[in-house]
């Protein structure tokens, strides 16, 4: 017989997830009206970020030097900026690059969080002192300045952004998982496995990371909220993407210049509002999924 | 209760009525003097406001006062009110005015410059300016240890290397002869040393006893440098302003101003709206827009200023290196300057502001009138992009110095464009300032570069820095052209005959324009904001531009108004 008994925690048991009279975490979301919406409109921009050659309807790198800074127009639904770009253009490239920020990034830091973590929590003992005492020390950084001086010594590029914001931003997950963990390894289950020689790094993955699935997606989601927000800040101090791409926080840098910003909103309105719509959509969905695994709340 | 109130007066009654009294003494003390002042008093109030407080614009802090270290325009404005050099070059950049000097002689071999201070030239505690503080300056320029960025340039003095070097307690090539006269002399016949007495000169009774390696943490640097030049130093509230008070003894005669304040400000934005609500009279360095058409024009427009363009001295290029093989066939940069429309790129990144050079040597005598202009022609690039066999995909990576904004950004995006329609593959690289550095000056781990060159004083100090080998040598030109450039370079270097050096100049500028180390874009012309109401008295009215047109038609080279600010006033 396999040493592979998988007893799950029941989600009752923890205090998570569904109750017995189908009362499900789905439908606990589906009551939250502006999540479902804002997850409507996350999948759109999902969309178009996956389709944007298609989306775009015009080269988002093709410089029109007669036509720069034009005013909304049949020709440019959006404008052209200024080396006569059509807006549009840019701001459906810019979701891709804003979006792919957003998910690349938090898929790292969402893989240092857990795996540091959930070691932490199951370990306990010295190894959980040390991990700890590493979380509090890059906890401690000023993470948007540590972010700042790595872009700028590595270099302004998407790879090095994601990779830094995601390196840099781990360390709540890690400690909320540890702490869920804690109180797992003492879960009958996870002694039963245990004492039927079930090896630690599958105990881990089997037993305990299941039960962590809630909180990892509601992390998940309000990470990439503010990946997205940080990435923008990123590309508006000028230190995001490189020439010629775009995202939405470099062209929001436009909006520095004063005759830019009385003389053409064109320029930074709509990334402004793309920002905006994103990140509040993401933390909607967010409280929602929140919500929807909170036991206290009744449908 | 009464009776307590009207026959006695308990404790907290007369503390109150204590502190009353008192405060109405302080106030009194503090109050304006008014009609008690003497006239003598009120007749100088009235004289400081009449002469009034000039307020120039900065658009960034200033890193310090320190001139051995300084890299900033910022600080040469600083040096040159409250620190200024013996002289200045003058301003139109045909020969060169006495400061803290009042004359000078350079011997017929060219080798011997001598100095003679002003016989006034004091410093602003009262102390006598003399030779000594200029020798004690300049031992400190050579000295490795103050990090001073001189050293090389002052190499040509004799025996400077080896004072540089701590192989001579002195430099050999300086002489105190008097109290008030300096001699400098130089290794070889140069006609160059005038460019390198141009430097601040520092107090020797205040800074005499303090070792030269620790000397760039003085406080003196950073909160009370003491000078001797045209302006005193008040007041530095850090990021905020720097206050200046006009030093009445000016062995040059009283300041027509009463102070100068440099305002440090946060945005070019911030220094437009300070210009537009007249709470400062111009833009001194940084402290506006004035690449943005629409802010130009607004002042154009508005008859409360006055616009002025001068001819700018950083020049805006790409710059190849030649150790890449690809670089090797001239055609191939031949074709980089034929592909770029640059005054196309002028007309929409500059508002038009700006003139195109067809070689890295901007300085206008040593200019010939033959050199190929480079029209824009993708065509022709193209062409000689394949008659010299360019491989079509081989990429290029441009370095660059992180672009803040994003207008600069659609600048190259539009630059790249125009390369790669002509067949270039171009790669557009960002990077922080200190690695593009070092790339490009150190381990030379470039392929080309695009940067704001500066232009130096004389075309020897640009050639000797980038295209020799005696210098920093980021293209490796020298060696990959072959032939005698190195030697006429040293050979004009040391000429005195200036007929004779501009014709080495000549023949030189036509090697760098037919077999390119760069690609020059333009000179950015100088764009100044004035308050009407002050009075500058270089600005004449026909320096003053109507409209944008002529904004491309600037005054030449007169961009060093600042260095006679003891001269502007306030009309009226």
């Amino acid at each position: 017989m396999s040493a592979t008994v998988r007893p799950r925690l029941q989600p009752e048991q923890i205090g998570l997830s569904t109750n017995r009279n189908g009362n499900t975490a789905a439908a606990r979301f589906r009551r939250h009206k502006v999540a479902v919406a804002s997850l409507g409109i996350i999948a759109i921009l999902g969309i178009i970020a996956i389709f944007a050659p298609i989306v775009a309807l015009q080269d988002p790198y093709t410089v029109d030097l007669d036509n720069i800074r034009q005013p909304p127009s049949i020709a440019h639904i959006l404008g052209t900026d200024s080396a006569g770009r059509d807006m549009w253009a840019r701001m459906v490239y810019g979701a891709r690059i804003s979006m792919s920020v957003g998910f690349v990034a938090n898929v790292i830091s969402i893989s240092i969080g857990v795996l540091i973590g959930t070691v932490s929590g199951y370990a306990g003992g010295w190894v959980d002192n040390i991990l700890m005492r590493f979380t509090e020390l890059v906890m401690n950084f000023p993470t948007f300045f540590a972010i700042l001086m790595l872009v700028a010594l590595l270099g302004p590029n998407i790879i090095n952004v994601m990779v830094v914001i995601g390196v840099l931003g781990w360390e709540g997950l890690a400690r909320l998982l540890r702490a869920q963990t804690l109180s797992l390894r003492e879960q009958a289950f996870v002694e039963a496995a245990r004492c039927i020689g079930t090896p630690h790094p599958q105990i881990i993955l089997r037993h305990i990371l299941p039960n962590l699935q809630p909180y990892i997606l509601v992390a998940a989601t309000l990470g990439v909220a503010g990946t997205i927000l940080t990435e923008s800040a990123l590309s508006f101090l000028g230190l995001g993407v490189q020439i010629p791409q775009a995202s939405w926080g470099s062209m929001l840098n436009s909006a520095q210049s004063l005759t830019v910003l009385t003389n053409s909103p064109w320029l930074w309105l709509p990334p402004g509002v793309a920002i905006s719509v994103a990140v509040l959509a993401m933390n909607f969905v967010g409280d929602g999924l929140r919500d929807a695994f909170d036991p206290r709340m009744e449908v | 209760m009464r009776s307590r109130t009207v026959h006695g007066v308990n404790r907290r009654q007369f503390l109150k009525a204590g502190a009353l009294v008192g405060g109405a003494s302080v106030l009194a003390a503090c109050a304006p003097v008014g009609s008690d002042a003497s006239p003598a008093a009120e007749a100088a109030a009235a004289e400081e406001m009449k002469r009034g407080n000039l307020i120039g614009l900065y658009g960034g802090p200033i890193n310090s006062f320190n001139p051995l270290t300084a890299v900033q325009g910022f600080q040469s404005h600083f040096f040159q009110c409250v620190l200024p050099p013996l002289i200045q070059e003058n301003v139109p950049k045909t020969g060169f005015v006495p400061i803290m000097a009042e004359s000078w002689e350079v011997s017929d071999d060219a080798t011997e410059y001598t100095f003679h201070i002003h016989p006034d030239a004091k410093w602003h505690d009262g102390a006598n300016f003399t030779a000594e503080d200029v020798l004690f300056s300049y031992e400190l320029y050579l000295n490795p240890a103050t990090k001073s960025r001189q050293v090389s340039n002052l190499a040509i003095l004799r025996g400077a290397e080896a004072y540089s070097n701590e192989e001579a307690d002195s430099v050999e090539g300086i002489t105190v002869v008097d109290d008030k006269t300096i001699r400098f002399t130089t290794a070889f016949a140069t006609g160059l040393f005038l460019f390198q007495a141009i430097h601040p000169i520092l107090p020797k009774h205040i800074l005499g006893d303090i070792a030269p390696d620790t000397l760039e943490n003085q406080s003196f640097f950073f909160e009370d440098p003491l000078g001797s030049g045209p302006f005193q130093f008040v007041e530095y509230q850090a990021d905020q302003f720097i206050r200046l008070q006009a030093n009445d003894d000016w062995h040059w005669g009283k300041p027509k101003l009463n102070s100068y304040i440099m305002q440090i400000i946060a945005s070019p934005d911030v220094g437009q709206i300070a210009l537009e609500r007249g709470e400062a009279h111009f833009n001194a360095w940084g402290g506006l827009n004035t690449s943005s058409t629409e802010v130009v024009r607004s002042f154009i427009d508005n008859p409360d200023f006055k616009v002025v363009a001068t001819t700018g001295v950083v020049f805006t290029a790409y710059s190849f290196n030649l150790r890449k093989s690809f670089f090797a066939d001239k055609r191939v940069r031949q074709a980089w300057l034929h592909a770029l429309d640059r005054q196309k790129i002028i007309d929409v990144f500059q508002g038009g502001n700006g003139t195109i050079y067809n070689s890295p040597l901007i300085h206008g005598w040593s200019i010939p009138d033959d050199l190929n202009s480079y029209a824009y022609d993708p065509d022709l690039a193209r062409q000689l992009l394949e008659d010299a066999n360019w491989d079509f995909d081989q990429e290029v990576t441009v370095n660059l110095i992180t672009l803040r904004s994003e207008e600069a950004r659609a600048q190259v995006a539009a630059e790249k464009q125009m390369l790669e329609e002509a067949g270039f593959k171009i790669k557009i690289e960002e990077m922080d300032s200190s690695v593009w550095v070092e790339r490009f000056y150190d381990t030379h781990e470039f392929e080309a570069v695009r940067v704001g060159f500066g232009s130096f004083p004389d075309p020897d100090g640009f050639l000797k820095f980038h295209l020799t080998t005696q210098g920093r040598n980021a293209n490796g030109y020298a060696e990959a052209i072959g032939g005698d450039f190195e030697e006429k370079v040293i050979e004009a270097g040391q000429l005195t005959d200036q007929a004779a050096r501009q014709e080495i100049y000549f023949d030189l500028q036509r090697t760098l324009n037919d077999n390119p180390s760069h690609a020059p874009l333009y000179v950015g012309n100088n764009v100044w904001v004035f308050n009407n109401g002050v009075s500058i008295p270089e600005i004449t009215d026909q320096g003053v531009v109507g409209s944008l047109a002529d904004l491309s038609n600037p005054l030449p080279a007169k961009r060093d108004w600042w260095t006679n600010l003891e001269g502007w006033a306030f009309q009226g």
